[in-house]
């Protein structure tokens, strides 16, 4: 069976600070994510988290090495056929960034546009045909009679359970997270947690989700992975990964 | 940013801690002391002038209510220059707004290309744009709805570019992440995000306008203003009062009606 996500040995130098040569935030990294799987990144700020996640999104351009999506290559993509491939992937952030002033469904069924390429969605409106799909979706997240709400007016969670929501809408084949929970109290936590192994496990999409809580991934987690000064050290199921091994990713950084 | 920046150099020590503000003080004096000469300010002709200013009192009281009706239909002129200027002014200075916004604007070259337009727009006095239109157009309302739009276009196109600008650019990146294009996520994610502050500005300027467009008369581009000079001139000064009631009626009508809006629309 073919990965969802294979990343194979990806290498990105930031230019700054040109004088030491660029900044080297991943070194040779190689991962894959299958279907159904729920993969956690753990590792400490700097040690190329986002970095991993942005290249595989397509938002950076790495150095070197390859990243397919659905056995689609992102890595020399432009234009339109970038925002297709982009399909495939639903993002999710540290912050919802939902449209604040419209409703939570439109929100919602704002993730169905790139399907939707026609002249009316491009001045505004939305696709109609969607609408009950996106509802569908926000029934998923368990926000049904949120939707005639402004998204403003919700809280942390609810937000990025709409979030979810509109990245489930695009009819994603993976879903990558970054730090999806930093900003939540542990309650709300749980919640997204819960919320994307489900999805993961039940609608089989692979999920990709960089975190900073190692026990959250642990409890959680199909596979743990570490990532320590832009090199993968471990990538193992959550019961094979010692306390001290996680431990060693943050030790030893404060420089 | 940069002033303050200038004006503090970091946190670090400051050698010259309690001479920079003795400094600055002398220099202000300095500059005032100039200023009081150049304008030639002389206090005690507000005294002896205050013959005069009575008599002239006298002369405008009480104000010619018979003249009324021939100050409506400049009155609603007034207006509607300012009405016109402003919706051409705030169409003009949206897409150029886009352009000049430094997330939004597509090319390098767009973006000081309509820069440019917009400070040159707004270097250029409403009164002077006025002048110019009446040369070009002769004179009447419309000279001055022009200029009242093309100054607004100045004004209107740098605060729209500050609030494109200044607006939470996550909802941007995650739409563009979805697959949506680059006018979809714009009309989906910019326009939601800063239309109530546009809003807001547009109706601001429309009251700035109403004000404007008074004045525009006095160089022949219509309104009220131009018959608050004719009976300037004819010394008619009992009328001069009638009309400058009206103005500081509409004045502050539009002023009360515009805040009002811009509270419903916030």
């Amino acid at each position: 069976m073919s990965a969802l996500i294979e990343v194979d040995d990806l290498v990105m130098r930031y230019p700054t600070p040109p004088s030491m040569g660029g900044r080297l935030a991943l070194n040779g990294v190689s991962v894959s994510v299958q279907p159904g799987e729920f993969a956690v990144i753990l590792g400490a700020n700097g040690s190329g988290k986002s970095t991993l996640l942005r290249c595989i999104a397509a938002m950076l351009r790495p150095s070197a090495g390859s990243v397919r999506v659905d056995g689609q290559e992102m890595t020399r993509l432009r234009g339109r056929a970038l925002a297709k491939a982009r399909l495939a992937l639903g993002m999710i952030f540290q912050h919802a960034h939902l449209v604040r002033r419209r409703s939570v469904l439109a929100n919602v069924c704002c993730g169905t546009l790139g399907r939707h390429r026609t002249l009316a969605t491009a001045l505004g409106g939305l696709p109609r045909q969607e609408l009950s799909h996106a509802q569908s979706c926000l029934d998923q997240v368990g926000l049904r009679s949120f939707a005639p709400q402004r998204a403003g007016t919700l809280s942390g969670g609810q937000a990025q359970r709409v979030s979810i929501a509109r990245a489930l809408a695009q009819r994603p084949r993976a879903l990558l997270a970054d730090e999806p929970v930093a900003s939540l109290d542990p309650e709300a936590a749980e919640e997204i947690m819960r919320l994307l192994r489900r999805v993961s496990h039940e609608e089989g999409l692979g999920v990709l989700c960089v975190l900073h809580q190692p026990e959250l991934a642990r409890r959680y987690a199909d596979r743990i992975l570490g990532l320590r000064l832009g090199k993968l050290v471990f990538d193992e199921r959550p019961g094979g990964v010692a306390a001290g091994t996680v431990g060693a990713l943050y030790e030893g950084l404060a420089a | 940013m940069s002033v303050a920046a200038l004006a503090s150099p970091a946190d670090g020590p400051r050698p010259h801690g309690r001479a920079l503000p003795f400094l600055g003080g002398f220099v202000f004096l300095v500059l005032l002391a100039q200023a009081t000469l150049i304008v030639q300010a002389r206090p005690q002709d507000l005294v002896t002038g205050v013959h005069g200013m009575l008599d002239m009192l006298r002369r405008a009281s009480p104000p010619d209510i018979s003249k009324l009706p021939d100050a409506v239909w400049p009155a609603l002129e007034t207006v509607d220059i300012a009405l016109f200027g402003t919706v051409a002014g705030v169409l003009l200075a949206l897409p150029l707004a886009v352009l000049a916004a430094r997330n939004t604007s597509p090319a390098r070259v767009l973006y000081a290309a309509s820069r440019g337009v917009i400070a040159f727009a707004r270097a250029v006095p409403d009164l002077v744009w006025a002048l110019l239109f009446v040369t070009a157009v002769g004179l009447g309302p419309f000279p001055g709805a022009l200029a009242i739009s093309v100054h607004s276009v100045g004004m209107l196109g740098r605060l729209f570019a500050e609030v494109i600008e200044d607006m939470d650019m996550g909802p941007v990146e995650a739409l563009t992440m979805t697959g949506a294009g680059r006018l979809q996520v714009f009309s989906h994610a910019v326009v939601p995000s800063v239309l109530p502050s546009l809003l807001g500005i547009g109706l601001y300027r429309l009251d700035e306008n109403i004000r404007s467009s008074l004045v525009l008369g006095f160089v022949g581009a219509g309104g009220i203003g131009f018959q608050l000079l004719t009976a300037m001139n004819l010394f008619q000064y009992r009328t001069v009062s009638l009309l400058l009631l009206v103005t500081f009626g509409l004045v502050v009508t539009a002023e009360r009606l515009s805040a009002a809006l811009r509270r419903r629309v916030a």
